[in-house]
């Protein structure tokens, strides 16, 4: 918080979008969410930080920019200099780049400084438009944001990395909390020594860690109790896909334990990628189509910690 | 019921403690076939999920749907005999002959919701919505119809006799209307 002309100041409220799987539409998600949050009259900053595949700036009709996120690192420039402005209104982004060959590997402390900057931007929400795959770039990112919100599809192979992706997004956070309190060894050992103590999944751990000591199990409940994935389940066709929505949420909570909130769901628009070209693409992303309204209410839901009503599904 | 108990049935069915039974019986509905079948939302977590883990997940579904149904539905009907009680003396209108939109009327004077109705009779919820719109050509077989305007009425406490009685009256003279033009085509 930083005292400004006698009036506090909201730090800014930081969203990651994830997912284990490539072309779930992280990036549409992203773009989305801070199309209607801008729409709502909050002020967006929306980063790339998908290093190795950066595309916002297409998304919203930006070609040649010269700034891009990669400076921060190669160039060492201040974060807020490389804000671009788009054609929504209150809404502004970072982007990544898309000529560099060089794919970078960044370091741990360089991660850290990044996320020192982006807290420290004018804004009132952040978000973070990040990667597939579970390494560890993404994860740490993923794991350092307020709002974590993962992106599916209703298909087999994106929901088996959707698990993955929670699960190791799930044990870097309780591996960060006993780093906290200087046990991050234990955790690290347990696991790997995980068929001695009879430890299958990442409950079983928790629930061994938390035998370790009462003060241990109270300091874990109290800081993951605030530990939650938003799913939203995009490209959905019919009910039947709608409900694997929430059976991936029963998944995470009953047998990964991690809290859970299915946050709503996009139907698939057949219309959307036909014949997109990027001088399509700026007048048909900022004028509302058909999945406009069902956003909206992820939207909300997420800015509420809220969810779907699993009795809505027969009324649909 | 103790209240430590209701809060860990209500997590075992995923939901707030502020649940209404229809969320609840949706809810318990939906993990009892997802952890009873071989859905693909499971397939790629199976080895984590053993058959004694899913017989004892199913089971604890099954305790907490059943705790939370005997709990609501004494509380359901409490509050139905209530209003009724408030309003049926005076706001209901008196109708000549019980029509779909009669029943429509009376409904809405008690304040009570078609989804409601559709729950605790078991009347499909299309069905109702077509016996009050009087929508004859998508209903049922004549007998199906008897039984539910009896049940719609006795829920409204209605004459139920009377009202099945008169609806079915209407009923036939339109049937017997539609039938006698696709005879003359």
């Amino acid at each position: 918080m930083l005292e400004h002309k006698g009036t506090m100041i909201q730090e800014a409220e930081i969203w990651a979008v994830g997912g284990g799987k490539g072309g779930t539409g992280k990036t549409f998600v992203a773009c989305q969410l801070a199309n209607c949050l801008a729409a709502l009259g909050k002020r967006v900053i929306l980063i790339d930080t998908d290093f190795g595949g950066a595309n916002i700036h297409t998304f919203f009709g930006i070609r040649n920019s010269t700034k891009s996120i990669n400076q921060f690192f190669e160039k060492k420039q201040n974060l807020e200099d490389l804000i671009v402005n788009t054609p929504v209104k209150n809404l502004s982004i970072i982007p990544g780049n898309s000529h560099s060959v060089s794919t970078s590997n960044i370091n741990y402390a360089q991660k850290l400084r990044l996320f020192k900057q982006i807290k420290r931007l004018d804004a009132d929400y952040i978000l973070l438009d990040l990667g597939g795959g579970t390494n560890t770039d993404t994860i740490d990112s993923f794991i350092l944001a307020d709002k974590l919100v993962t992106v599916a599809i209703p298909e087999l192979t994106a929901i088996e990395n959707l698990y993955q992706f929670v699960k190791s997004a799930y044990f870097r956070k309780i591996k960060s909390v006993l780093n906290s309190i200087g046990l991050r060894e234990d955790a690290k050992d347990t696991w790997e020594n995980r068929a001695d103590h009879g430890i299958k999944t990442i409950n079983d751990l928790l629930c061994y860690l938390k035998t370790m000591s009462p003060d241990i199990e109270s300091f874990l409940t109290k800081e993951l109790s605030n530990f939650t994935f938003h799913i939203v389940l995009n490209k959905v066709r019919n009910v039947r896909e709608l409900q694997e929505g929430f059976s991936i949420r029963s998944v995470c909570i009953k047998l990964i334990g991690v809290n859970t909130l299915f946050a709503g769901y996009i139907e698939y628009d057949y219309q959307f990628w036909r014949n997109l070209s990027l001088i399509q693409m700026v007048p048909k992303f900022i004028v509302p189509h058909s999945t406009k309204n069902e956003v909206l209410k992820i939207t909300h839901n997420i800015i509420a910690n809220d969810q779907m009503k699993i009795d809505s599904l027969k009324y649909i | 019921m103790e209240q430590d108990d209701l809060i860990k049935y209500y997590k075992i069915l995923e939901l707030e403690a502020d649940a209404s039974f229809h969320e609840i019986k949706s809810s318990y509905l939906h993990l009892k076939k997802l952890y009873s079948s071989e859905s693909p939302v499971l397939s790629p977590i199976i080895e984590e999920l053993s058959k004694e883990k899913k017989k004892s997940m199913l089971a604890s579904i099954e305790d907490a749907y059943h705790a939370l149904k005997e709990k609501n539905i004494s509380l359901e009907t409490e509050k139905i005999k209530v209003t009724h009680n408030q309003v049926i003396s005076n706001k209901i209108p008196e109708f000549e002959v019980f029509s779909g939109n009669a029943l429509k009327l009376t409904r809405e004077v008690l304040g009570v919701e078609l989804q409601e109705i559709a729950l605790s009779t078991g009347i499909p919820l299309k069905h109702l919505r077509n016996i009050e719109l009087e929508r004859f050509d998508l209903l049922p077989p004549a007998g199906y119809i008897e039984i539910y305007v009896t049940r719609y009425a006795e829920y409204l406490s209605l004459d139920a006799k009377r009202v099945s009685a008169d609806y079915m009256k209407a009923f036939q003279n339109k049937r017997k209307c539609i039938t006698d033009q696709r005879h003359r085509y």
